[in-house]
């Protein structure tokens, strides 16, 4: 039988919709995505903003930590995905005072900035979907969407066109 | 009877012990931290400030207020008392080893406690209900780069600092508001203040004052990260942490008497 892993996730360079029987396996592909090194940020409400940071500090920390880049040196950088999203009057508020759509925009810089080639998402409402499916067709950034959900909850999904794959295959 | 009196006592050393082997982690972790000059990361280095200047520059305006009153009363009544006895030479050695050795660094560590370590309990335990400590390990950054070594470092140098600022502002303008009533010069009575003053006491001033903050900090951080996933836990852990702070600068403070 056929196995699948993060590499062969990573390999098919397309938007996916994985679907699991249970929720262990989710979890399972969640604690490999952390481990992994393939590049694969998770935007989910249980990893929210940090509350005492601002929007552009929130979505700079991991490379001011990891590469040692100023926060003047993030913002240049992120320019044109923060003009393109439409959220540069926002970047000095903290996340409080954002709303949905700002705060997941947020969440998918924050991937950007990590230099993550694959973001996850696991059972998202519909609507955060649509949200983040614009936002990475206006960035054209070559990120790829994973939403993960149960097999009983697909059909709210499969409108969006995406590929299917089934987690139980998950090695 | 007496097996649930050991029982209870056994439970209660137990978690005494427990709580301060995660306060001796926590402080070795921040260290290890401060050793691998974390604090020049960007995003390190951007806690550090912040901390810094909550812990040590925002309580200035307290600090102030409460070394001129306690400076004025304890020049005051100690000049009064001493010039009454004839005690003239005795006036420097006392007041720099009242104000050095106890009054600062007790009061400093007290406002530093009760502002900053409940803010920073009340944080950290934010932080992990909210699961934005989760947040930082998806990020792969370190607990003890982020959260531990910038709050211990603020706090080991705003100690001391605003000790040694309490000390200035208690001493000079403890005399300029009740002590020139006495019968002694301000030049008289600075030159008695840096004739007694010694490099004793000013090592004993920063040695006390940077122990007790850390305790307080040290105390703060273990109390929130114990908070597991209810808000009504905060104010719990918020008075036992301020308890157990408490007791931990009682303790040093007889451990400095002792040695």
């Amino acid at each position: 039988m056929q196995t699948l892993s993060i590499f062969s996730l990573t390999s098919t360079h397309e938007h996916l919709l994985l679907s699991s029987p249970d929720e262990t396996t989710i979890a399972r592909l969640k604690i490999m995505v952390v481990q992994s090194d393939f590049h694969v940020g998770m935007i989910n409400d249980d990893l929210p903003l940090l509350a005492n940071l601002n929007a552009l500090e929130n979505i700079a920390l991991g490379s001011m930590y990891h590469k040692n880049m100023s926060l003047e040196a993030c913002r240049r950088k992120l320019k044109p995905a923060i003009h393109l999203l439409g959220l540069e009057q926002v970047m000095d508020q903290r996340q409080q005072y954002l709303n949905r759509s700002q705060r997941l925009k947020v969440q998918l810089l924050r991937c950007l900035a990590d230099d993550c080639g694959f973001v996850l998402l696991d059972s998202p409402p519909r609507s955060d979907c649509d949200i983040l499916d614009r936002a990475l067709t206006t960035l054209d950034a070559g990120v790829f969407l994973w939403i993960c959900c149960l097999s009983s909850e697909l059909d709210a999904y499969t409108s969006l066109g995406y590929a299917i794959m089934d987690l139980g295959l998950l090695s | 009877m007496n097996l649930l009196l050991v029982r209870r006592l056994g439970r209660w050393g137990i978690d005494r012990s427990q709580s301060f082997t995660r306060m001796f982690h926590i402080l070795c972790q921040a260290c290890a931290a401060a050793m691998r000059l974390s604090f020049f990361k960007p995003a390190v280095a951007l806690v550090l400030v912040r901390q810094i200047y909550f812990t040590a520059v925002q309580p200035l305006s307290i600090i102030f207020v409460a070394s001129l009153i306690m400076g004025s009363v304890t020049v005051h009544y100690l000049l009064q008392l001493l010039l009454g006895l004839g005690a003239y030479e005795q006036i420097g050695a006392f007041l720099i080893r009242v104000m050095l050795h106890e009054i600062a660094p007790i009061t400093c560590s007290l406002i530093i406690l009760l502002r900053s370590g409940t803010a920073v309990l009340t944080e950290v335990a934010l932080m992990k209900i909210n699961g934005e400590i989760d947040t930082l390990h998806s990020l792969n950054i370190a607990m003890d780069d982020y959260v531990f070594m910038p709050r211990v470092m603020a706090f080991a140098l705003a100690g001391p600092c605003l000790s040694i600022c309490f000390c200035m502002i208690a001493l000079l303008g403890g005399f300029m508001t009740l002590g020139y009533w006495h019968d002694i010069t301000f030049a008289n009575y600075k030159d008695r203040l840096f004739n007694a003053l010694e490099i004793k006491d000013l090592i004993i001033l920063i040695t006390k004052s940077m122990v007790m903050s850390v305790a307080a900090c040290l105390v703060a951080l273990q109390r929130g990260f114990s908070v597991n996933r209810a808000f009504t836990e905060v104010p719990i852990r918020l008075i036992q942490g301020m308890m157990q702070a408490i007791t931990l600068l009682i303790a040093v403070e007889i451990l400095f008497i002792i040695f």
